[in-house]
């Protein structure tokens, strides 16, 4: 009896302290400076900091310089900037005004929505305004928020290009599909940016690869013509072909061969952001990134969330309170259990690194109303008369069968793209196997049959 | 007979609820938050560290008590950015002169800028959440449908069904018939109401079932 009721006592304490642990960490001297080595939380853009990014309709013009023969030059102009004698100037506006419509505003959304989906952001919003086409979007703050920034803003305009006459022979309308490919060889891997032409496409590769090919005249000067691939007027490739392609596949390498790791990622990740530009039409309206912030979500007013803690609290020290007046000891022991529950979810919730969300957080409320009705069957069932130690099973039992479908929802949104349901959805998974394991071995040392003296 | 009466009663309720929500959302459209509706974005940089409290009452004093939300960017403390539905130009000059003023900022240096900030639709808002909610009450059903087949496929099914639609439905419809702002709480609340739907139909099968054993 001693013996067991030493045990008792060594495991409430394990619990007391695993509470401390969760709740205030452990802090240990560090260069001087005492920090806590228990993980941060990982926090979701609801709940932490955020970037935000304003895209404005681009007003810039451009200015073609044309000779006296009509031919467009670049040499157009004298010292002191007036225009060549004979020379003409064309000014022509980047967004035409034609194009700046509500519809191609709505165009430019689902395109950012597209990209933003290729990129795998996993949490943003999209503000438009259908009065200027101003978008504002928020996006996670993490190590690749400005590589992605720096693509979201780029037109996609892809082109294939004549390189002496500056005809365009292809654009985004002839890509069926592109994306990122590497190839391995012994001195190294390479990344390539595949890109596969729809049928149409098909055949005029296929006519462009033989009309582009290395040739000389009589005099044996070289007259090969070029292309000249080309993604928002910046050349990606200048080549010609030496056999005609008949699968409508064109693979360009991005970067060098590289047996480094992380250059080599840094090569795919290049060619499968451009995939993801190429793969979709181009913007109908080019945008600048005007505003480019951190923010560190809704700090001050956060009425709704406090609000939400603070009536969970409630609503959990209340039942706490009743186990104790109705149960006595057992219900005393039970309220530790559900908050030693929470301690070791929030501790596992840290190492497990599971982004938590304001939709999480509804899980770890869920959770904590799960434990209580367990643990209100289990107090129930220990104080009726000819009760045994054997109802737990039973009631273990009985609580499988009304969590399974929550344990399904658990999985399914655990593998969600959207970071926020994943939140809710790992919270559920990891609480539910901390209830099954955690609940099972101190209910089995903790709780006794009591009788009730009522009964 | 008093509990399918009970019951006839509280989906007669939120049927009501339902539709009041709709002829409420037709009439006057759904009451976004600040943070998803269209507003005003004012930026303020104070080039100095600022004191929370300080601000808000200087942006009381300017804009009243209409309704603001104040976030705080970077972060070295000077700057902050205030969430209106609107603001005036004699608002953004009111506040602008009582910023610098007490902050004592020097004329070159940007203190106020406004910029009107876009919707986010509601399609946006919940699209994310409708695959992996749908595919999750799709396992379940078919979950039902084998455990408590005793009970009748259909109607297990059935049930399941309808008590999330019209729990879902009458959600919206209170927020809409009391104009709460529908803001990012919602979709939480709402995950939150889905999965205690689910619980109380298992638990109600559950009993049904061990009823029927009997």
């Amino acid at each position: 009896m001693k013996e067991k009721n030493l045990t008792k006592i060594l495991v409430i304490l394990a619990i007391v302290i695993i509470c401390l642990i969760s709740f205030f960490g452990i802090y240990v001297r560090q260069s001087g400076v005492m920090n806590n080595i228990l993980p941060e939380y990982t926090l979701s853009t609801n709940l932490g900091g955020l970037r935000r990014i304003r895209l404005t309709v681009s007003d810039e013009t451009n200015t073609t310089v044309y000779d006296k023969d009509g031919n467009i030059t670049e040499e157009g102009y004298n010292e002191d900037g007036s225009l060549k004698e004979g020379y003409t100037e064309n000014v022509q506006k980047t967004n035409s005004d034609e194009a700046l419509t509500k519809e191609n505003y709505d165009e430019v959304k689902r395109i950012l929505d597209a990209r933003l989906k290729n990129f795998a952001v996993e949490d943003y919003t999209i503000r438009k305004n259908d009065k200027t086409g101003e978008f504002v979007i928020d996006l996670p703050e993490n190590s690749i928020t400005d590589e992605i920034i720096s693509y979201l803003v780029h037109p996609g305009k892809f082109t294939v290009r004549d390189h002496d006459t500056s005809e365009v022979l292809m654009d985004n309308s002839y890509v069926k599909n592109a994306n990122a490919v590497y190839s391995t060889t012994d001195s190294g891997t390479i990344a390539f940016l595949n890109i596969e032409f729809n049928q149409e496409g098909k055949q005029k590769l296929e006519e462009i690869s033989k009309t582009y090919v290395e040739s000389k005249d009589e005099e044996g000067n070289d007259t090969t013509k070029q292309i000249v691939l080309e993604l928002d007027d910046e050349e990606l490739l200048e080549t010609y072909f030496s056999s005609p392609l008949t699968d409508g596949i064109l693979q360009l390498s991005i970067g060098s061969q590289t047996t480094d790791s992380q250059e080599f990622t840094s090569y795919i990740r290049q060619a499968a952001r451009i995939a993801a530009l190429i793969n979709d039409k181009a913007m109908p309206v080019e945008y600048e990134l005007q505003d480019n912030m951190y923010i560190s979500s809704y700090t001050y007013e956060e009425v709704a969330l406090i609000a939400l803690l603070v009536i969970a609290s409630i609503i959990a020290i209340s039942v706490i309170v009743y186990w104790c007046i109705k149960y006595k000891m057992n219900g005393a022991i039970a309220g530790l259990i559900s908050i030693g529950y929470i301690a070791v979810l929030l501790i596992i919730v840290r190492y497990a690194n599971v982004m938590i969300s304001k939709e999480g957080i509804v899980g770890i409320v869920i959770l904590l109303v799960a434990q209580f009705l367990f643990l209100n069957e289990i107090l129930k069932k220990l104080i009726e008369p000819n009760a045994k130690k054997e109802v737990v099973k039973e009631c273990y039992k009985k609580f499988a069968w009304y969590y399974l479908p929550i344990a399904i929802i658990a999985v399914v949104l655990t593998f969600a793209s959207w970071i926020s349901a994943a939140s809710i959805g790992m919270i559920l998974f990891w609480g539910l196997l901390i209830l099954a394991a955690y609940d099972w071995i101190l209910i089995e040392l903790l709780l006794e049959v009591r009788k009730n003296k009522n009964a | 007979m008093k509990k399918w009466l009970n019951k006839k009663v509280i989906y007669l309720v939120a049927i009501i609820v339902i539709i009041c929500g709709m002829l409420t959302t037709f009439i006057w459209k759904t009451n976004f938050s600040l943070e998803y509706k269209e507003h005003a974005d004012i930026h303020i940089n104070f080039d100095k560290v600022y004191e929370i409290n300080e601000v808000k009452a200087l942006l009381k004093e300017v804009l009243g008590n209409r309704k603001m939300v104040l976030q705080k960017v970077e972060t070295f403390n000077d700057s902050i950015l205030v969430n209106v539905e609107a603001i005036s130009d004699d608002e953004v000059t009111s506040l602008e002169n009582a910023i610098r003023e007490k902050y004592e900022i020097e004329e070159e240096t940007t203190v106020v800028e406004v910029t009107q900030v876009g919707h986010v639709s509601f399609r946006d808002i919940i699209k994310p959440y409708i695959i992996p909610m749908a595919l999750a009450t799709i396992l379940i059903a078919v979950y039902f449908a084998i455990r408590y087949s005793k009970l009748g496929i259909f109607k297990v099914v059935f049930v399941l069904f309808l008590r999330i639609i019209v729990a879902e439905g009458a959600y919206l419809g209170i927020l809409e018939i009391t104009r709460i702002p529908l803001g990012s709480y919602f979709v939480p609340v709402a995950i939150g109401l889905y999965v205690a739907i689910i619980l109380f139909t298992t638990i109600c099968n559950e009993k049904l079932l061990v009823n029927k054993s009997k």
